[in-house]
C-alpha cells in the first residue's frame, strides 16, 4: 500500500510535468492544466488507496506436495503452476518498507522466469521459503 | 600457436598449465573492430569538410586520425597480447583484458554449446572465432568467445572440449576420430563437420524458402539507404535539373503508380530470395552422437552445436506461402542459448516438406517425433471465434480509412483505387477466421501440442516434464464470455520460451492446466 502511494506520487508528478510542458507548447489556461493534474492524481490516489486490499483479498496461494499453486490479480485473474520439480531454488527478500512492517517476499525460479508470493509476514516467508526449499529438493529426480 | 592437446590434459595442477594465444590474425580483426567506432564520424567530418579550403582545419583532423589509428594499433597488439587461454584438466580458463581484466573459469560440464563461426574476414585470415555458451545465467556473460583461433586448431579444440566435458560428465566418450589433431586440414575442408549428415537443403528448397519466406524488411532497409545515399551524394545541381513538374504530374497517373509499386514488390522478393540465399546456402543437419551440428551461410558460415538433450520444444511453422506447397519451417527451443540472438531458439531446418518431418526427428530428436495430425487437436468454442476477428478487423480498418484519407489528399479526390485498399479487411477477417480454426490443443501421456496461426500455423510440440511452468489469465473481457489464455513455459536462453493458446473455454484450461502435472504422465521418469 505504501509502495502504491509511492508510485501515485509519482504518477503524480508525471501528470505534472506533461500538463506544463502541454500548457507551455499550447498556451492554453493554466487552470487547465491543474484541473486535468488534479482529476489525475484524484484517480491514482483513490486507485492506490483501494486496489491493495482488493488486490490482497484476490491473493491465494497453496503449496501442494509436488507443485506451487497461485491465483492472483484484479483486473486480470492469472493462475500459475509450478511443479516442484522445476523450482531452481527459493529466496526471501524484504525491501526497505517491508523490513519497516516486518514483512516479506518468497521468491522462486524455475528455469524459465521466476514467481512471487509477496507480502508475508517475516516469519510466515520464512517457513514458505523453508518448506518449498524441502519439497524442491525432494523432487529434484526429474 | 601449434595445439598440443594431450600434454594439457595430463597435467594435474594449475601452474603447470600451458597458455595460448590467439592466432596473430587477431590483431587484424581487434584492429577494424576498434576503428569501427571511428569511420561514422570520421566520414561525417570528412564531408563537412570538403566544403571549405581550411588548411589548419585538414591538417587538425589528418592530426586526430593520424593518433587514433596508432592508439587502435597499439591497443590491438595490448588486446591480443593479453588474450589467453588454457585447458586444465576439469575447465577451460579464458584471460582477457588489461584495465578491465577478465579471467573466466569455465568448468567443462557448464560447456553447453561450442559454435565456430567464421565471417569473410576471417576467413580470408584463415581463423575462425569460436564461440562458448554455457547454461543459464547471467544474460550474455554466460558466454566466451575465442577470437582468431587458426581453423585446424579450432576443430580440434572443439572435438576436444565436447570430448572433456563427456569425461568429466562420465558419459561414455565418443570414439576419438581421426579428427582430432591433423593442423593442416586445408581451410575449406576444416569447416566441414563430424557425425552423420541427416539432411542437407536442396538447392530447389533453397529457392522455394527465399521465394516464399515473405520478408521485406531488408528490402526496406535497402530502399532506406539508397534514398539517403542519393540524398547525401548526388549533387544538387542534379536534382535541379529533374522535371519535377512532370514527376509530380507522372505521380498521380494510375499506371506510373502501379508500375512504381510493383517494380518495389519485385524488388523486395528479389532481396528477399537473395537474403534467404544468402543465410541459409548449404544448410546442413548432422548427429554426432549426443549433439546435433547445423551449419549454413554463403558467405559468413555459421556452425551451432546443441546438445539433444537441451532441446526443450519443437516449433514446426507453416508459413502462408508456404503450406500450399506442403513445406513447414522446424525450429527448436533450447536450454542455455544465453547470449543468442533469438534467446534460445533456432532453426532445425530453414524449409522441407512437412509430412517428412516426423521422419526426420526421430533421427535428431527422438523425443519429439510425434504424429502431428492423428488424433485431431481439440478445437476451441464456437464463441471465442469473435476474439479472434473484430480486435484485429477493427484496427486493420483504421488504418486502410488512414490511407483512404491519404490518397484523397493526395490525388484531389478518392479515384475509383483509392478503395482498393478496402479489400485488407476482408483479408484480416478470413486470416482471424483461420487463427480461430487451426487454434487447437493435443495431450497425451508423453507430449503437450499448441497449434496457433500469426500468419503462419506453428504447431509447438512439448514433452510434458519439460514444462517450467504454466498459467492460465483472463482479463475482464475474456471473464464474462467463460474464456482463458492458457500459456506455459520451457527454458530457453535466458528468459525461457512462452507460449500461449488465446481463448480456450475455461472449464478446458482449468483441466489442461492440472492436467499438465508432470506426475499424471508416464515417462517422465527417465532421463
Amino acid at each position: 500500500m505504501l509502495g502504491d502511494l509511492l508510485g501515485a506520487a509519482v504518477f503524480g508528478l508525471v501528470a505534472l510535468a506533461i500538463a506544463f510542458v502541454a500548457q507551455q507548447v499550447f498556451e492554453f489556461h493554466w487552470a487547465w492544466a491543474a484541473a486535468a493534474t488534479g482529476f489525475v492524481l484524484a484517480l491514482s490516489l483513490t486507485w492506490a488507496i483501494v486496489s491493495p486490499s482488493i488486490r490482497y483479498e484476490q491473493w491465494r496461494f497453496e503449496i501442494r506436495e509436488d507443485e506451487v499453486d497461485l491465483l492472483h490479480g484484479l483486473v486480470v485473474r492469472t493462475r500459475q503452476i509450478v511443479p516442484m520439480s522445476r523450482i531452481q531454488h527459493v529466496d526471501t527478500t524484504r525491501g526497505p518498507i517491508q523490513r519497516r512492517y516486518g514483512l516479506a517476499s518468497v521468491v522462486f525460479y524455475t528455469a524459465a522466469g521466476g514467481m512471487t508470493i509477496p507480502e508475508l509476514s517475516d516469519e510466515r516467508a520464512a517457513s514458505v521459503r523453508d518448506q518449498i526449499a524441502a519439497l524442491a529438493k525432494v523432487h529434484d529426480d526429474l | 600457436m601449434t595445439f598440443n592437446p594431450e600434454p594439457v590434459l595430463a597435467q594435474g595442477s594449475l601452474e603447470a598449465v600451458t597458455w595460448q594465444r590467439a592466432h596473430p590474425a587477431f590483431m587484424v580483426t581487434a584492429l577494424l573492430r576498434n576503428l569501427r567506432g571511428f569511420i561514422l564520424p570520421f566520414v561525417l567530418v570528412a564531408i563537412g569538410n570538403s566544403g571549405r579550403e581550411s588548411r589548419t582545419g585538414t591538417l587538425i583532423f589528418l592530426g586526430i586520425s593520424a593518433v587514433v589509428l596508432l592508439l587502435s594499433g597499439i591497443g590491438s597488439v595490448v588486446q591480443w597480447w593479453f588474450h589467453r587461454y588454457a585447458l586444465t584438466p576439469d575447465r577451460l580458463l579464458v584471460h582477457s583484458g588489461i584495465i578491465f581484466k577478465q579471467e573466466r573459469a569455465i568448468p567443462y560440464q557448464r560447456i553447453q554449446t561450442v559454435d565456430l563461426e567464421a565471417a569473410p574476414l576471417d576467413r580470408l585470415l584463415g581463423v575462425a572465432r569460436m564461440k562458448i555458451e554455457t547454461a543459464a545465467g547471467g544474460g550474455g556473460e554466460s558466454e566466451v568467445e575465442l577470437k582468431a583461433v587458426r581453423r585446424g586448431a579450432a576443430l580440434a579444440l572443439r572435438e576436444q572440449l565436447l570430448r572433456a566435458q563427456q569425461t568429466v560428465q562420465g558419459d561414455v566418450a565418443p570414439e576419438p576420430g581421426a579428427t582430432g589433431q591433423d593442423d593442416e586440414t586445408p581451410a575449406t575442408r576444416v569447416m566441414e563437420s563430424s557425425g552423420e549428415l541427416v539432411r542437407k537443403l536442396s538447392l530447389g528448397e533453397l529457392l522455394l524458402a527465399g521465394a516464399t519466406s515473405g520478408t521485406i524488411g531488408p528490402a526496406a532497409a535497402i530502399i532506406g539507404v539508397g534514398i539517403q545515399f542519393a540524398d547525401d551524394i548526388v549533387p544538387q545541381a542534379w536534382w535541379n535539373r529533374v522535371p519535377w513538374d512532370q514527376v509530380t504530374g507522372a505521380s498521380r497517373n494510375l499506371s506510373v503508380i502501379a508500375g512504381v509499386v510493383i517494380v518495389i514488390a519485385v524488388f523486395a522478393w528479389l532481396v528477399a530470395i537473395a537474403g534467404t540465399v544468402l543465410t541459409y546456402y548449404g544448410f546442413e543437419l548432422r548427429r554426432d552422437g549426443e549433439h546435433l551440428v547445423v551449419q549454413y551461410g554463403l558467405l559468413d558460415r555459421r556452425r551451432t552445436t546443441i546438445p539433444i538433450r537441451r532441446i526443450q520444444a519443437i516449433r514446426i511453422e507453416e508459413g502462408l506461402l508456404r503450406q500450399p506447397f506442403g513445406y513447414a519451417t522446424v525450429r527448436y527451443e533450447s536450454a542455455g542459448r544465453a547470449g543468442a540472438a533469438e534467446g534460445g531458439s533456432g532453426t532445425l531446418f530453414p524449409m522441407m516438406p512437412r509430412n517428412a518431418v516426423r521422419e526426420l526427428l526421430a533421427i535428431v530428436a527422438p523425443e519429439f517425433a510425434v504424429d502431428v495430425d492423428r488424433p485431431r487437436f481439440q478445437r476451441l468454442p464456437r464463441r471465442s471465434l469473435p476474439r479472434y476477428i473484430v480486435a484485429d478487423s477493427i484496427s486493420s480498418l483504421f488504418m486502410v480509412i488512414l490511407i483512404m484519407v491519404g490518397i484523397r489528399f493526395w490525388q484531389d479526390g478518392l479515384p475509383w483505387w483509392g478503395y482498393l485498399p478496402l479489400l485488407w479487411v476482408p483479408i484480416v477477417v478470413v486470416l482471424g477466421w483461420l487463427s480461430f480454426r487451426d487454434a487447437g490443443w493435443k495431450l497425451d501421456e508423453r507430449v503437450l501440442m499448441l497449434r496457433t496461426r500469426g500468419a503462419a500455423r506453428s504447431t509447438l510440440v512439448t514433452p510434458r516434464r519439460r514444462i517450467q511452468y504454466r498459467q492460465m489469465t483472463a482479463n475482464p473481457l475474456q471473464h464474462r464470455a467463460g474464456l482463458v489464455t492458457l500459456q506455459i513455459a520451457v527454458a530457453s536462453g535466458d528468459l525461457g520460451g512462452h507460449y500461449s493458446l488465446p481463448h480456450m473455454d475455461v472449464a478446458d484450461g482449468n483441466a489442461l492446466l492440472l492436467a499438465l502435472n508432470p506426475r499424471h504422465g508416464v515417462g517422465q521418469a527417465h532421463s
